[in-house]
């Protein structure tokens, strides 16, 4: 009977409209925002870029240092007369440089800004070295490398910014996809009320099992939503190029999973609670506030995070099951915590889930054949044992 | 007489109203039970503790003699005073959805679904969204509904409200038509003319108790006063009654209220003497007016406090 119950909530809310719009809008941002990342962190592997640079007649002498191979760009030089500037305004040349001032068209493009500046200041150090009475090989002497080992204790030898994309990504989408998901059961249950089917839905079958039904089939399509986004994310990282992805991001894909699981088991049943409280679509709205606060406020959290430390009010976060599904799968990704902790909150998660589905259930259950005015949700709960 | 539905001394209260205050009820197979009274006197409250959709505070409901569970409500077919259907549901889908709901394997309820969206003349909308359908529509996919598990008890609450006079016969002729096959039929109604005719028996109920019950025509014949109503031929000018109150006279027709005598025939013959007679009926009056008084004086407070689909608080 359950199954039937889901298999109609998943048939239902799959042919609509919005459900399409939105599976293809978030498959395509999580494509274009794996790509996006990929591009931001992965640069150093790529090609020179190639760029041009107009040299006045002053900064003549700087031509062999900024031609010199390097890995970041391949520079053409271009020898200008001392306007120059319809070369730059043409887009002949990217930047013009009289040996004492860089001249751009507007912003200055940051690395080969920076590239310019280093190349003077060399060629220059290298011209005060010889007046000063050192050559080549004193110079060398002089800046020979002196190699710095680095040891982590967590064993983790990815960078911070892919860890923090990761971060973001999995606290993102799992506060994206509670938050969705919550809304869709929230509205199948309020649509159950207000247009009464629920009497004749409670005359076969008991609000438990409706309720069951539901949260079963709309999870399920959750799922699949979610597995299509993660499928999206290493279509878009493949698309671009190799980069290396380090392993802490793909192996948080699973414990994403199973938070989003545990997760949307907690919040569903407390959306669920809450819609039943309503009669109406308008009055949703402002009824879901008491679902919604908790995630925001583990969604803030984790954002204030970011490139931060592993405070405790993150570490407390990522235990209390309200705003676990959202901070825990931020700070493994983030922090990399000790096994025993995420499994801990994991557990806790998973141990809450029952207490809350029996909790909601009862809220449920009292609250669907009250019609008219919203019931406030402490009433609902101190009702729970009427029917 | 212990076949049916038994319903003893049910109670349920809400806050401080008693919404059902001691209900006794029996549906016996193959027979069609009225329950009536006016809006708020308890009747949904009732039939929603007959379907288990709410408990009660006391009393005990049977089915065949054995308390009502799951497998019994399968064999229920109800249908809500607040009509309750999936808008964005196709009709054959939702009837034959209702149908696996009530325990039928999806073969049986797809075919079972067919039939009744055929017989409702359904046929041409079967693949429409319910949303798309007219109020009338709308009622027949909710009878459907109600019928697709061929239930052995019906619980129809208010068949009757909305529908236009063919839809009503329709609903009449199928509602009779499933008692005659055996099937117990309880049905509410707050219009108590609607009903009367079709039903075997009556239980009204006011203000959550039982006033009375029992076959109409005994009922009516119960009322201490009969109608009479005499068209003449011809004027006959001046006219009295040997009894009663002369409610309307015009020269030619009068319409008197009497008294509830054994014997009618001294009556019948002061109206003859006074000239030919085109028309004469004696009769009681009907279940409305017997309870005319009660439904009324109920009737005003049901709007002004307690109504059974508008007020939250009523129903649980």
């Amino acid at each position: 009977m359950i199954w039937t119950i889901a298999k109609r909530e998943i048939v239902s809310r799959a042919r609509t409209k919005p459900f399409q719009i939105l599976t293809f809008l978030l498959f395509a941002g999580v494509v274009a925002a794996s790509v996006a990342i990929s591009l931001l962190t992965g640069g150093d592997s790529d090609e020179p870029t190639e760029v041009a640079i107009g040299l006045k007649p002053a900064g003549a002498e700087f031509a062999d240092v900024l031609t010199a191979p390097n890995d970041e760009f391949d520079v053409t030089i271009a020898m200008v007369d001392d306007d120059g500037r319809s070369e730059l305004l043409g887009g002949n040349v990217d930047v013009l440089f009289d040996g004492e001032t860089l001249i751009w068209e507007g912003f200055p493009q940051s690395d080969l800004d920076v590239f310019i500046r280093n190349s003077v200041q060399q060629a220059k150090f290298i011209e005060r070295a010889g007046d000063l009475g050192l050559g080549p090989g004193e110079l060398g002497t002089l800046f020979a490398d002196v190699p710095i080992e680095e040891e982590r204790l967590d064993g983790s030898e990815d960078q911070q910014g892919i860890r923090i994309a990761a971060a973001m990504v999995s606290t993102v989408a799992t506060f994206i996809m509670l938050q969705v998901w919550g809304a869709f059961l929230m509205m199948g249950v309020v649509e159950e009320k207000s247009s009464r089917v629920v009497e004749v839905l409670l005359s076969h079958i008991s609000a438990r099992t409706l309720l069951t039904g539901k949260v079963l089939g709309l999870g399920l399509l959750a799922l699949s939503q979610l597995l299509i986004l993660v499928a999206g994310l290493a279509i878009g990282l493949s698309l671009v190029r190799d980069i290396a992805i380090p392993d802490g991001v793909w192996g948080s894909v699973p414990l994403l999973l199973i938070t989003f699981i545990l997760g949307y088991g907690f919040y569903a049943a407390l959306f669920a609670a809450v819609g039943s409280t309503v009669s109406r679509q308008e009055d949703a709205q402002t009824a879901q506030l008491p679902a919604i606060l908790p995630l925001l406020l583990g969604y803030g959290i984790a954002a204030a995070s970011v490139g931060g430390s592993d405070t405790l009010v993150v570490k407390i976060a990522s235990f209390v099951p309200f705003t676990s599904p959202v901070v825990l799968p931020f700070r493994a990704a983030m922090f990399n915590p000790p096994l025993w902790q995420i499994i801990l909150s994991l557990a806790i998660l998973a141990g809450s889930v029952p207490i809350m589905l029996k909790l909601a259930g009862a809220i449920y259950r009292t609250s669907l054949l009250k019609v008219g005015t919203r019931i406030p949700l402490l009433e609902a709960f101190r009702n729970r044992a009427e029917t | 007489m212990t076949g049916g539905l038994k319903v003893v001394g049910l109670k349920r209260s809400v806050g401080d109203l008693r919404a059902v205050d001691g209900v006794d009820l029996h549906v016996p197979p193959g027979e069609l039970i009225g329950f009536l009274g006016s809006n708020g006197a308890g009747k949904t409250t009732t039939m929603r503790m007959i379907l288990g959709i709410i408990s009660a505070d006391a009393g005990t409901i049977t089915w065949n003699g054995k308390p009502i569970d799951a497998d019994v409500r399968n064999d229920i077919g109800y249908m809500p005073q607040e009509r309750g259907l999936y808008a964005r549901m196709k009709v054959h889908e939702q009837v034959q959805y209702f149908g696996t709901l009530a325990g039928l394997e999806k073969g049986e309820a797809g075919e079972a679904a067919d039939y009744w969206v055929e017989r409702l003349g359904l046929e041409e909308r079967r693949d429409d969204l319910v949303q798309e359908l007219s109020g009338g529509n709308q009622q027949r996919v909710q009878l459907a509904v109600s019928l697709v598990h061929n239930p052995e008890l019906l619980v129809l609450d208010e068949p009757f409200a909305g529908l236009d006079p063919i839809a009503a016969d329709t609903m009449r002729e199928i509602v009779r038509e499933r008692a005659a096959e055996g099937a117990g039929v309880l049905l509410s109604s707050h219009q108590l003319n609607v009903v009367e005719g079709m039903c075997d028996r009556v239980i009204i109920v006011s203000h959550g108790r039982e006033v009375a019950a029992g076959r109409p025509i005994d009922l009516r014949a119960a009322a201490p006063t009969r109608h009479m109503n005499v068209r003449w031929a011809e004027p006959v000018g001046h006219w009295q009654p040997l009894a009663g109150k002369l409610l309307e006279f015009d020269g030619t027709s009068a319409s008197v209220e009497l008294p509830a005598l054994s014997d009618m025939s001294e009556q019948i013959a002061h109206a003859v003497a006074a000239g030919e007679v085109a028309t004469l009926t004696v009769e009681p009056p009907s279940l409305a007016e017997v309870f005319a008084d009660t439904v009324t004086a109920e009737h005003d407070i049901g709007h002004a406090e307690v109504d059974d689909s508008e007020q939250g608080g009523e129903e649980e």
